[in-house]
């Protein structure tokens, strides 16, 4: 393990530490209340917000939904991609034509605005986030593993099999499929900080689960009634504070992970 | 081969077209895919709660978007009223879509125009410079704190902002977009904080992609040979790097404006500033499908036509593609 | 040792007539070459790099088609053969690629990679029969079996070459085409592959073909020579006889750069 797999596996872990606490608070509704917009104090060492409600109990409920959307977000898209992308890459002519016409008109399309569009349409919850993400933000994985399923085609070993008389869809699943699971590896961990962050983005338009509240849903409260015109730093700092941790967590875990791949550093500009 | 080339050049733009087809198609299909009556989408609750207890309305609110019609034709009307800038009525401003985003537009642009310029500047300079030895310690650190800029939401980054300079050090205002007849005293006391979060944003994003492509260049035998010359080097990076990679540089630029335009969307809601993220947040809040549509439609054209107007510039700049040409 | 299926025959022959190939529109890589080999005969292709050699090796086993011209294998030209015919066309003539890093697939166990073909085309009854037949090559090969429990990255260069071998010959091919193969190991191992596959070779009576750069190991191994040059056969016939008298002003030089 390198050193920056270690840092971003650490703060992780810890993370998700604090996502397992929350099953032992439970629901926010049956919170005894506080004095509102109180400033951190010894019973509430992150103050509260404007119902009172206790901001570290807050954010600890929120790391569940941020954390698992992140993750969930982030396979289907790197499922998507993979596959897309393998299979695009490996076949030539039709398949290929259309796949990459797809991929191409999906990189274009500005994906944040779109998935605000398509979030808006569904009715907020969990999956839904979850479902938004993993369609829209995979053309960029698909792109990259496309680029190493093109080269894949013309290893040595794929010529082989070509030869032996193996058919394209066995090579594709059983050898095409493992060689880029390495870049979907690394993509994975990336995409997770990108989820995170969409999910917050979307929540804080307002767009979040209302019953499983994140740290973008505090960000969304804090913005809406007031608490930044009121002056609670409290409320507003710690979650932003959260997401922006964890997020660079994953990002150094994924360039730890790109590192051990020996991509080239071009790859660096994949990772925003 | 020169037809290949060109033909190729060609279908990139055909894909432009086919991108704006999609963009129109997902804004037609949504609506009428999801559960429901598709009228509750076009109009609201409030008109539809209106429309159904009374069925005059309802039958001329369904031919009015030919809903009583085949899909296809459904699209054909569709596709006619977008030709001819109708956008839909927006139910909560009560007014013309295309009116709304004509008006908001401008307020994106002034935001991100000029911020995209200085950022492409001073980000290429600052991405060149990280790119070159780019072991040494101070640089490695400048890059790491460029990347970690990227996972810091940036409406979080804005509220800190207004924490700061609005509320505790009373410098700016709160939000919100100057007055019509403000003077330009007024018009940079606005846009002041949004334009800054916005460009140094935009910095770290175009610097780490500038230090890349950089940090690739820079190990090639001829910088080397010209380095061993003594060229200085921002003549180096300017002659050797910026002029043959101009093409790559103009398709950044043009994923720059997408990803500054995206960026601004969010900028804009912290900072209440009424350009087309802030009028996108409205419609999510209102639940103004009509809007948010338009909002959406407006965001991607100017995306493509920006990757489009990229590829048109690289076409006739780029001496790689132009020798292809002569092949 | 026999495989289902197995066409028992001596007649063979893999023949190669007015064979060109251009790639891409512009490089021609083989020029109207004539080849063929028969079943015990073991042949050598002798040329510099990149006169087009491993194109003509890929077109003998159906890797890559021939821009025009055919191959013919049992006297039946192998774009018109039958599924069954092109299936056994496919099994018994193997080609041993050039670079062994990516010849075996580097996410695979060697052991899988190596029974792989076996698989393919369904010619093992039972996992034991295959185990049986695995250890009785690796043992003739020289493969110790725990090599097998590993991936390409954890082995040697030597090692992995022996298991690209073996993986041919399970499938006891009738022609083996062995495509430089041991121009990436150093000179100690070089002797040993090369004994490894004339052994093989005699044993199962295989039509072999050497592809080198090498005339003193063409000289070595070879009963018959090619001396290829710019995608043309610019010389042929008996080792011996193409060596001590050469005609072509290229096989000339070659023999004189091979001593000097
Ligand atoms: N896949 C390919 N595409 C284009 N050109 C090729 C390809 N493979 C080989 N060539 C070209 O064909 C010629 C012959 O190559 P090759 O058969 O590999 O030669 P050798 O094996 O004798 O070194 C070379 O000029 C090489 O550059
Ligand atoms: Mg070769």
């Amino acid at each position: 393990m390198n050193k920056m797999e270690i840092i971003g596996i650490s703060i992780i872990s810890c993370i998700i530490f604090m996502a397992l606490l929350s099953f032992g608070i439970g629901s926010i509704i049956d919170f005894p209340k506080s004095k509102q917009y109180s400033p951190p104090s010894i019973q509430n060492p992150l103050g509260t917000d404007d119902l009172g409600d206790d901001i570290l109990e807050l954010l600890i409920i929120g790391s569940r939904t941020s954390l698992l959307v992140g993750f969930l977000g982030a396979l289907f898209s790197t499922i998507i991609g993979t596959i897309i992308g393998a299979l695009s890459g490996f076949f030539r002519g039709v398949l290929d034509d259309v796949l990459g016409v797809i991929i191409d008109v999906f990189l274009v399309i500005p994906a944040l605005p779109l998935m605000i569009v398509l979030a808006a349409y569904l009715s907020p919850s969990f999956w839904n986030i979850v479902i938004v993400i993993g369609l829209l933000w995979w053309p960029t994985t698909a792109r990259l593993v496309r680029a190493r399923a093109w080269q894949l085609k013309s290893a040595p070993f794929i010529e082989s099999l070509l030869a032996l008389g193996a058919s394209k869809t066995y090579i594709v699943f059983k050898h095409v499929l493992p060689n880029v699971l390495g870049i979907a590896s690394a993509r994975f961990i990336l995409s997770v900080s990108h989820a995170i962050l969409i999910e917050a983005g979307l929540s804080f338009i307002g767009l979040g689960d209302p019953t499983n509240p994140s740290w973008g849903t505090m960000l969304h409260f804090a913005m809406t009634r007031g608490a930044l015109l009121y002056g609670a730093w409290w409320t507003f700092i710690p979650p932003g504070l959260a997401i922006s941790i964890t997020s660079l967590a994953f990002i150094i875990l994924g360039m730890g992970l790109e590192q051990r791949q020996k991509l080239s550093t071009r790859s660096m500009e994949d990772i925003i | 081969m020169k037809s290949f080339k060109k033909s190729s050049f060609f279908l990139k733009i055909l894909r432009y077209g086919f991108t704006i087809f999609i963009i129109i198609s997902i804004n037609f299909i949504l609506p009428r895919m999801m559960p429901g009556d598709p009228l509750v989408f076009l109009f609201g609750e409030e008109v539809y709660g209106a429309a159904i207890r009374n069925p005059q309305l309802l039958q001329s609110l369904s031919e009015k978007y030919g809903l009583d019609k085949s899909l296809s034709e459904q699209f054909l009307i569709y596709i006619g009223n977008i030709i001819n800038g109708d956008f839909g009525q927006s139910f909560s401003f009560g007014r013309s879509v295309a009116e709304i985003i004509a008006e908001r537009i401008p307020l994106t642009l002034m935001l991100t125009i000029p911020s995209t310029i200085l950022s492409l500047f001073i980000g290429t300079l600052l991405g060149l410079s990280l790119g070159f030895n780019s072991n040494s310690h101070l640089k490695r650190s400048v890059s790491s704190f460029l990347i970690a800029l990227h996972s810091i939401p940036s409406y979080w980054f804005a509220m800190l902002l207004l924490l700061v300079f609005s509320l505790w050090l009373n410098l700016t205002p709160t939000g919100g977009a100057p007055p019509k007849d403000a003077n330009i005293i007024s018009i940079l006391h606005h846009i002041a904080l949004p334009f800054s979060l916005l460009t140094i944003l935009n910095i770290a994003y175009i610097s780490i992609i500038i230090r890349g492509l950089t940090m690739e260049i820079a190990e090639e035998p001829f910088v080397m040979t010209a380095r061993s010359k003594g060229l200085s080097w921002i003549k180096l990076r300017i002659r050797h790097l910026l002029l043959p990679s101009l093409a790559p540089f103009l398709s950044l630029a043009a994923m720059e404006l997408g990803f500054a335009f995206s960026g601004a969307l969010l900028v804009e809601i912290a900072f209440s500033w009424p350009g087309i993220g802030y009028t996108m947040w409205q419609a999510v809040v209102e639940r103004d499908y009509p809007l948010l549509q338009g909002a959406f439609t407006a965001v991607s054209l100017i995306v493509v036509l920006a990757n489009a107007i990229a590829d048109v510039l690289s076409y006739i700049f780029d001496p790689r593609i132009r020798m292809g040409e002569n092949e | 040792m026999k495989l289902k299926n197995e066409p028992s025959r001596e007649d063979v022959e893999l023949t190669a007539i007015n064979v060109s190939k251009i790639y891409g529109n512009k490089t021609l890589a083989l020029d109207r070459v004539n080849f063929s080999i028969k079943k015990g005969e073991r042949v050598c292709i002798v040329g510099e790099s990149g006169s087009g050699k491993t194109t003509l090796a890929k077109i003998l086993c159906g890797m890559i088609p021939p821009t025009s011209g055919e191959i013919r294998f049992l006297n039946k030209r192998i774009d018109e053969m039958s599924e069954m015919e092109r299936r056994i066309f496919r099994i018994k003539v193997q080609y041993i690629p050039q670079l062994p890093d990516l010849a075996l697939d580097p996410t695979w166990y060697l052991y899988d990679s190596l029974v792989e073909p076996l698989r393919i085309h369904k010619l093992i009854a039972s996992k034991q029969e295959e185990r049986d037949l695995v250890r009785e090559i690796c043992e003739m090969i020289g493969i110790r079996m725990e090599v097998l429990m590993r991936k390409p990255g954890n082995v040697s260069g030597g090692e992995l070459q022996r298991v690209v071998i073996a993986r041919a010959i399970l499938l006891m091919p009738y022609i083996l085409i062995a495509d430089e193969p041991t121009s990436m190991l150093d000179p100690s191992l070089q002797a040993k592959i090369i004994k490894i596959l004339l052994d093989i070779q005699s044993k199962y009576n295989m039509g072999m073909i050497f592809i080198t750069h090498d005339l003193e190991l063409a000289k070595y191994v070879s009963n018959r020579i090619f001396i290829m040059f710019k995608g043309k056969f610019v010389e042929s016939g008996l080792t011996n006889e193409v060596l001590i008298n050469p005609h072509h002003s290229y096989t000339k030089s070659l023999i004189l750069n091979n001593t000097s």
